[in-house]
């Protein structure tokens, strides 16, 4: 099956906001009990790079990839460099981002699939500047699923920062003290 | 006034016993009566009633329709009369008007696929039509249907120790799994057109009546699972004649059922130890091909069950093997479509086998003749003696090992719900982790015990970490109802898990655990238990006070996190000072320096006193270490005075180490030390939980040891769900976080992608050698 992500038109209505929806192809979905995605985030200070990692169900994430009409292969045979790998980093990349000065640009490095059942993507940014706060955003799957709960934790300068996503609540200011 | 000031004295007092982390629990525990004791076992005059279902059924396949009849005979065995009978009517959380569908919150975003948009819009005709309420003699009864909750309205009230029996009449439209979803359904297989039906909730089903709820009428609204009583079943299945069926039960008419080879094969199963085919891929996949006109009833008898479920399809194979379990041989048993295989062949009934053995050892023997593992896609759901699970390989019959495990991981678990809460009842639809919690324990125990190093995904407590530290938006207490909770799979399943386990590995140890959690299974086997049965249970049976835990694990969302954050060196002064001087002479020697002192050695050329030798007095010029005679006559009468047990004592070299630890997540746990000596041995402390009693935010203790302590590491072991180990070394001591442990190398690979990578040179090797 082929693609699609959706295509969403905005028109304005007398007082009300018309929302106009085009999609094309969807898949079936499955959901189970483990709507969880951690983050944990270090400012690593000698590269002044922020250095991630997403803990995420495996197979959550699968679904959650080919509900937007792609199709992968199968994690395991996924190799960095390939179509499947950028498709994979540029959906992370959506759902997890960062500002602090200006808005912070991850790579994902690679990833490990645990018999767990979730993976590890391993996440770097370029060389950047942290202040005094970071805003977060961390909605990794709540699309997929409402009871998607998402939490970061964030080491800086030897202090430790939880924060905790929510459909909600899809974004997170940390104030580092 | 004076009771003013009374009062006003008692205040704090009651206040910090209710605010105090090992305040006893009866404050938020119920008062034990006659039905239910004080020791956490059922009451001198425990009851429970019963309902015996007699029931025909009919599964439509060209229309997918269940049609069905009952007769209920209902005791109450209670000591009260009842006005009036509540049935639960599950299949309505389906139905148009469904509550579950009104009360989920939405927003526009969450519509952004063409299949959520479906389903929003999808008019499934669900639920139950209840076509009559009749008693025995035909007589139309009076009844009323709240949602998911149909109430008889009995003529006079039924009165205690006398039994009721009516009819049902009904009928519902399947759903579609794989476009609704639901514990139940039926999938299509499009490429023979052919049905897989997996039945449960499908009929009219008694409420509990009990001592404590009542009537356990809560609504069903999707989450919260169910309330059931206890009783016997005789059903009888109607479906297409080449249809195969599995169930809650007994095969009453095997004889007329099944083919003579089938039968054949059944019987050597009953004694081999290893699976045996009863119906063959290559059977199952001929009969698959065309379809049977007629019907066929396949009837089946359970007893002392609390539910009835049953699977249907002309897809099936059937494998079956006999396993001994306290004295009795019981049939474990798989139903699967060629599409589970290889895997179902392989290992389903071998999983089967052992759950039911591994859990009989933990808490007691499986009771029932059969115990049935059956494949659909993805789900996993359990019923007495059946359960449905996932697992399916790829179309090319390759499967990961991710699928493998997870197929391996929901049979034991749903097997495993045979004992919670099939055997020992609890209600599920007030606690979730009454069943999932206890079953995802023994689940753990059972995975360790199927492969060594298996990679259980709830149980060691290192992995609830992530779930529990930091903010708590969105994390409730274990105690909530089943319908409230946040994080389904975190909070019913893998922290009480986790809480069983630590309990186990680390608060009571094996020995008290284990015969606590046996005896908790022991007295409320067939009947129906609350949190407050089981937490009396394990303190009164091991003599082991754990309000503490239940308070802290089950009514809080606090977290674990004990902090180690100071550590103080002592030795003892001899007073011998020919020893102590020429420490200190030591010490001085090797005492830090101050930056200035030490650029002043060479700035400053030469001092005052250096030029001046009329500077330096008897002050100056003193050597304050030198040991004179006063010293050593100081020191024998010091010694005078001592026995020689203190002199010894006083010389022995001792070293006394002070730390402070503070309580940083919220939870009072053990503290678990490790601390390594300068000859690199070790020694383990463990201090119990009761530590934290009266000083719940920060300890201190002292140690001593007759060696010099080079490192102290708390909870080293990852046992006691720790959620930051950043502050649990001495000296201080970061643990690498998972990018720099990636970075480093360790775990860049797993072996199953090498393995891939080892295939793809094999295979490059051989292109360029064909080249060639």
């Amino acid at each position: 099956m082929s693609t699609n992500d959706l295509i969403l038109l905005d028109f304005k209505f007398k007082n009300m906001r018309l929302f106009l929806l085009v999609l094309l192809t969807s898949f079936n979905t499955y959901a189970h009990d483990y709507f969880f995605a951690f983050a944990e985030v270090e400012y690593n200070e000698s590269s002044k790079k922020l250095e991630a990692t997403l803990t995420v169900s495996t197979h959550d994430l699968e679904v959650a990839i080919k509900k937007e009409g792609i199709l992968l292969r199968d994690f395991s045979e996924i190799e960095k460099g390939s179509k499947d790998f950028e498709i994979i980093e540029n959906y992370l990349l959506r759902h997890f981002k960062i500002k602090s000065i200006s808005s912070v640009n991850f790579k994902l490095l690679g990833f490990k699939i645990s018999l767990k059942g979730v993976t590890e993507f391993y996440l770097q940014s370029e060389s950047v500047k942290i202040e005094n706060q970071v805003e977060v955003l961390y909605d990794l799957l709540m699309n997929h699923n409402k009871k998607q709960q998402n939490k970061i934790t964030f080491y800086h300068e030897k202090k430790t920062y939880t924060r905790p996503f929510l459909i909600s609540e899809k974004t997170q200011t940390i104030k580092l003290n | 006034m004076r009771k003013i000031i009374l009062i006003a004295l008692l205040l704090p007092i009651i206040s910090f016993s209710q605010n105090n982390k090992f305040a006893q629990l009866e404050q938020l525990l119920p008062t034990p009566n006659e039905y239910r004791n004080a020791a956490g076992g059922p009451g001198h005059n425990y009851y429970q009633q019963k309902a015996d279902y007699k029931i025909n059924v009919t599964l439509n396949d060209e229309e997918q329709i269940i049609l069905g009849k009952e007769t209920i005979t209902y005791t109450n065995n209670s000591p009260d009369a009842l006005e009036y009978l509540w049935i639960q009517l599950d299949q309505n959380v389906r139905s148009k008007d469904s509550d579950s569908k009104l009360i989920s919150v939405e927003k526009m975003e969450d519509f952004r696929s063409l299949r959520s948009i479906k389903k929003k819009m999808f008019d499934f005709d669900g639920g139950f039509k209840i076509e009559e309420v009749t008693s025995t003699s035909g007589r139309g009864m009076k009844y009323f249907i709240n949602k998911t909750m149909l109430r008889i309205d009995l003529d006079k009230p039924l009165a205690a120790n006398s039994s009721i029996s009516f009819n049902i009449k009904w009928w519902y439209n399947i759903n579609d799994r794989s476009q609704i979803g639901g514990r139940s359904g039926y999938e299509y297989f499009k490429e023979n057109d052919n049905y897989l039906y997996t039945i449960a909730q499908w009929f009219p089903r008694m409420c509990v009546y009990s001592d404590v709820e009542g009537w356990q009428n809560k609504q069903f609204l999707g989450n919260g699972e169910f309330a059931l009583p206890f009783g016997d079943y005789e059903v009888s299945i109607t479906v297409p004649s080449d249809h195969v069926v599995g169930s809650t039960g007994v095969l009453q008419n095997a004889n007329s059922i099944l083919t003579s080879d089938q039968k054949s094969r059944l019987k050597k199963a009953e004694n081999s130890d290893e699976p045996i085919l009863i119906i063959t891929q290559a059977e199952a996949e001929q009969v698959e091909k065309k379809k049977a006109t007629g019907t066929k009833t396949w009837t089946f008898k359970a007893e002392n069950v609390r539910d009835f479920a049953f699977v249907s399809s002309r897809k099936f194979m059937w494998d079956a093997q006999g396993v001994k379990v306290g004295g009795k041989n019981i049939m474990a048993m798989s139903y699967y479509p060629k599409e589970g295989n290889p895997l179902w062949e392989r290992y389903s009934t071998k999983l089967v086998a052992h759950t039911i053995k591994t859990y009989s050892k933990y808490t007691v023997d499986y009771p029932y003749p059969v115990a049935i593992s059956v494949h659909t896609d993805r789900i996993g759901m359990e019923y007495p003696m059946i359960c449905f699970n996932g697992g399916r390989p790829q179309a090319d019959g390759t499967y990961t090992e991710s699928t493998k495990y997870g197929m391996w991981g929901v049979i034991i678990h749903e097997v495993g719900h045979n004992f919670f809460p099939m055997i020992i009842n609890s209600d599920e639809r007030q606690w979730t982790w009454m069943d999932e919690g206890l079953n995802t324990f023994v689940q753990y125990l059972t995975e360790q015990e199927w492969e060594r190093g298996y990679p259980s995904r709830r149980g060691p407590a290192h992995l609830i970490t992530n779930y529990m530290r930091g903010d708590k938006s969105g994390i409730s207490p274990i105690m909530t109802n089943s319908e409230s909770i946040w994080q389904f799979g975190n909070n019913a399943y893998g922290k009480p898990a986790t809480a069983l386990n630590i309990l186990r590995e680390t608060v009571m140890g094996r020995e008290l655990f284990d015969y606590s959690f046996k005896i908790y299974s022991e007295r409320w086997k067939f009947k129906h238990p609350t949190p407050a049965d089981f937490f009396r249970t394990m303190e009164d049976a091991s003599a082991v006070d754990l309000d503490w835990f239940w308070r802290a694990w089950f009514y809080t969302s606090d977290h674990v996190d004990i902090s180690l954050d100071e550590v103080n060196w002592f030795q003892m002064n001899t007073k011998n000072p020919n020893v102590e001087k020429v420490t200190a002479r030591e010490v001085n020697k090797n005492k830090q320096q101050f930056i200035g002192d030490t650029r002043n050695k060479e700035s400053v050329k030469e001092t005052v006193n250096e030029r001046d030798s009329d500077i330096d007095d008897f002050y100056a010029t003193r050597d304050i270490y030198e040991v004179d005679a006063i010293d050593n006559v100081d020191y024998d009468v010091f010694k005078n005075s001592l026995s020689t047990e203190d002199l010894a004592l006083l010389n022995s070299g001792m070293q006394f180490y002070e730390l402070k630890l503070s309580n940083v997540g919220g939870i009072p746990m053990p503290v678990i030390l490790e601390f390594t000596f300068k000859d690199n041995s070790t020694e383990i402390v463990h201090i119990p939980a009761e530590i934290w009693r009266k000083y719940e935010s920060e300890i201190s203790k002292v140690f001593f040891f007759d060696k010099k302590v080079s490192s102290i590491l708390v909870d080293p072991f990852l046992e006691t769900a720790d959620t930051d180990i950043n502050n649990n070394s001495w000296p201080e001591k970061q643990a690498p976080t998972k990018f720099e442990l990636f970075r480093s190398g360790r775990s860049s690979e797993n072996p199953m992608q090498r393995d891939l990578r080892l295939k793809e040179i094999s295979k490059k090797n051989e292109g360029l050698q064909s080249e060639r």
